[in-house]
């Protein structure tokens, strides 16, 4: 309906309240996965969020009401993310870092923990070893859950470039992990 | 026969297609069984990626995490029960300014100027509403529009009058009160909550702008509203307060007229 673009338009600025905040505070946990799975590194990521909160405050009257703040906030991160690379603060690659304890749940006897804690890991390693971009998109549809339209207008590129990013990670990455279906398939069913 | 490329069976997977697309993707996958094979595998591995990553969303979140939030300035004050809120005053006054406003935002909240700006009492309420959408007429006519922003409360300009001002009156139309409750008890500020009473084929809008709480625990909200049928002694302004308890209805306390053709109207 045109009225509603209209009345978007008309509005412009948002102010830091308790309920930006409290939505802040929540998303949190969600930051946290994406900035882990881009640099694999939890003290790094914990640095990349916290970098991306204080921009997000800083800037809070760039964000329009009404749109979704996790995206506006996940944009931040990546944009904070590949600038960090590039000035070669961070690495693009992270291959070791992740807490090979967090997998262990409950129940699991020790064999089918260990096999699919190492399948997991793998996994982890190879999105570390894929190109920031594909990183970027591949988290946000596969982790996050984004559609490939909310993924193209978080990250301010073509939803067809998104597809391609997109598919040739997942390739690649079932390339990387395993490469074969067994080892992938017994891992899910045991995930599962 | 049309190939089946990477692009399309990842999307595929992902439930990206429409139902065409995806129709024809599966009679291509029950003609090749290495593509099916793939199309399983991509499954698979989404989820397996979705599992690979997902243990941090149950980790406890480092305090000083959630401390930067939390202590970051508002850009909110807090405000004594009895007077009209100085920041409710500002944001009425202050149109929405586009831009990085954080600066321009902490200096004013900041500043020993406004903050020790006494507030307005009770029996001024009326009087500061009037003022304020005359303020904010101006700012229309200044600005060309609301976009215009950046009005400081001037003793001079609480001089003005002659704005009508409309206290509360009842709500007859049901349309515009469901989307009045819906507006303030769910949506976050400068997001609009429309109406459209097919019946009369008149429509509206309101949007919350600003949320505060009194010292006794209620929550205020000011808001806008605007209608196709906005006549002149339709008010545009208000502040509403809920009622305590967890389906608390949102009461208006005050509303507050602009005056002819200062506000822009909706257009369908």
């Amino acid at each position: 309906m045109a009225c509603s673009l209209r009345i978007m338009t008309l509005q412009g600025k948002s102010l830091l309240d308790k309920r930006t905040k409290a939505e802040m505070i929540a998303l949190l946990p969600r930051l946290r996965r994406f900035a882990r799975g881009l640099t694999g590194s939890e003290e790094e990521a914990d640095d990349l969020v916290q970098a991306a909160c204080e921009r997000a405050i800083q800037r809070i009257g760039q964000w329009q009401p009404g749109t979704r703040l996790d995206s506006w906030m996940f944009r931040i991160m990546q944009n904070l993310w590949i600038d960090a690379i590039r000035v070669g603060k961070l690495r693009g690659s992270h291959l070791s870092l992740v807490d090979p304890d967090g997998q262990k749940a409950p129940g699991m006897d020790g064999e089918k923990a260990t096999m699919n804690r190492l399948t997991l890991e793998a996994v982890r390693r190879g999105v570390q070893r894929l190109p920031p971009d594909q990183r970027s998109v591949l988290l946000l549809v596969c982790v996050e859950g984004c559609s490939y339209k909310e993924t193209a207008e978080t990250l301010g590129i073509p939803v067809g470039t998104v597809m391609s990013r997109l598919s040739r990670a997942r390739l690649a990455l079932n390339r990387m992990v395993g490469g074969s279906e067994t080892s992938i398939l017994a891992a899910e069913g045991r995930e599962a | 026969m049309k190939q089946l490329d990477a692009n399309t069976l990842v999307a595929y997977v992902d439930g990206e297609l429409d139902t065409e697309s995806a129709t024809f993707v599966e009679t291509l996958l029950a003609e090749n069984a290495d593509a099916s094979r793939t199309a399983r595998l991509l499954q698979d591995s989404a989820h397996l990626i979705r599992a690979a990553h997902n243990h941090v969303i149950h980790e406890t979140v480092p305090e000083h995490l959630v401390d930067t939030v939390m202590m970051a300035v508002e850009s909110e004050m807090r405000s004594a029960d009895s007077v009209v809120p100085q920041h409710l005053v500002n944001m009425i006054l202050d149109a929405p300014e586009g831009g990085d406003s954080m600066v321009d935002w902490a200096a004013r909240t900041g500043g020993s100027a406004e903050v020790n700006r006494p507030g307005i009492s009770m029996a001024r309420r009326r009087s500061v509403a009037a003022f304020a959408s005359a303020a904010a007429f101006a700012a229309v006519m200044l600005g060309g529009g609301f976009l215009i922003g950046q009005y400081q409360i001037n003793d001079s300009r609480q001089t003005a009058d002659g704005r009508q001002v409309n206290v509360v009156a009842a709500i007859d139309n049901p349309w515009r009160e469901a989307a009045f409750q819906d507006a303030l008890e769910t949506k976050t500020s400068e997001t609009a909550v429309i109406w459209n009473n097919p019946e009369t084929g008149y429509g509206g809008a309101i949007i919350p702008v600003k949320t505060y709480r009194r010292e006794d625990g209620t929550f205020c909200r000011a808001f806008r509203m605007v209608e196709t049928n906005s006549g002149p002694k339709r008010p545009n302004y208000g502040v509403a307060c809920r009622e305590q308890g967890p389906e608390g209805r949102w009461i208006k306390t005050v509303e507050a007229v602009a005056e002819v053709g200062t506000v822009p109207t909706l257009s369908y």
